[in-house]
């Protein structure tokens, strides 16, 4: 009997400040199917909490530790999305990670961080990112 | 794709916001200006549970919602429809002890999407568990909204009785009153985690 979610929509007013600047940013973007950027959606970032909303172009910019843990939870809210989509970002590839693990190369990349803290989200394409369900 | 088991996945943790995340006047948006705003004032209050019933303590809630003429204090909202100024339309509050929140507002408007339909009256939430998997974004109703049969939003809940779960019973005088229920993760999950 769980209540069920709905979409974000265009006028979201998140009531906690967003998050100041971290030691470290993680910088990327939001795009659909087509390539393009997606604005207005948010982006939710776990441990520590994080969020930033994209800009028109859909580039997002979130603060995070100098030393960030193996991979961090993202969780991502937009209009028109009737529930939230979350993934991963990975920092370093443990080798033993059970999700890491278990995906074929090449959709195991959408989840890798690049150099110097990049992370796009594809929501769809060729190119989508792993989404999760729990 | 499904997350495989792992007993210390990132995502069954999530944050504790403290007392510094919501201030007493916070949960009041008929108070956040210099003068009243214009409306229905009403009360909108419940508890957060999740799926085994027990109580979603101390954890941040966070609503939005247009003015009593249907208008978002936000730059991208085209309706021609006033703005207030005593109205921001944003709240936010920790639960209680209990599990429990509460917030003074006033009746959100419906508002036109396009010539033809309509919005009906509806509050965004968003919650936080204590798992991060837990989190939710949804839209609170108001009971016997005419505008709700038509609402294509509403209707994107497939099942009848989950979108009934969106409705607050309740009225303007004993103030309205909308539980939620935090889905995930799942039950194999949650054991002995918690």
């Amino acid at each position: 009997m769980t209540t069920p979610p709905q979409t974000i929509g265009p006028y979201f007013a998140p009531g906690l400040p967003p998050a100041g600047d971290g030691p470290a940013v993680l910088r990327g973007r939001v795009l659909d199917a087509a390539g393009a950027g997606v604005p207005d959606a948010l982006l939710e970032l776990w441990p520590p909490f994080a969020r930033a909303a994209t800009s028109p172009d859909g580039s997002y910019a979130l603060p995070v530790p100098a030393a960030p843990p193996p991979y961090l939870s993202l969780c991502l809210h937009a209009r028109g999305l009737p529930h939230p989509l979350f993934t991963r970002v990975y920092f370093t590839r443990p080798p033993d990670d059970p999700l890491l693990t278990a995906l074929p190369p090449a959709r195991r990349a959408t989840l890798l961080a690049s150099p110097g803290h990049r992370f796009d989200v594809h929501l769809g394409g060729a190119a989508e990112t792993v989404f999760l369900t729990f | 794709m499904a997350l495989p088991p792992d007993p210390e996945a990132a995502e069954l943790t999530g944050p504790l916001f403290g007392p510094a995340a919501a201030g007493p006047l916070d949960a009041d948006l008929t108070r956040q200006h210099a003068g009243r705003p214009l409306g229905e004032p009403v009360t909108v209050s419940g508890r957060v549970r999740d799926r085994r019933g027990r109580p979603v303590r101390g954890q941040l809630v966070e609503i939005w919602q247009a003015n009593a003429a249907g208008r978002y204090a936000h730059p991208a909202d085209r309706n021609p429809a006033p703005l207030d100024p005593n109205f921001t339309g944003t709240g936010r509050c920790l639960t209680d002890g209990e599990g429990r929140y509460r917030f003074t507002t006033v009746r959100p408007g419906a508002y036109p999407v396009d010539g033809v339909r309509w919005r009906p009256s509806h509050i965004h939430f968003s919650l936080f568990g204590t798992a991060f998997a837990q989190r939710l974004v949804t839209q609170m109703y108001f009971p016997g909204d005419p505008l709700l049969d038509r609402d294509g939003i509403h209707h994107a809940v497939r099942d009848p009785a989950a979108r009934a779960r969106l409705i607050a019973t309740g009225d303007p005088v004993r103030g309205y009153v909308w539980d939620v229920v935090l889905d995930g993760p799942c039950a194999t999950w949650t054991e002995g985690s918690r």
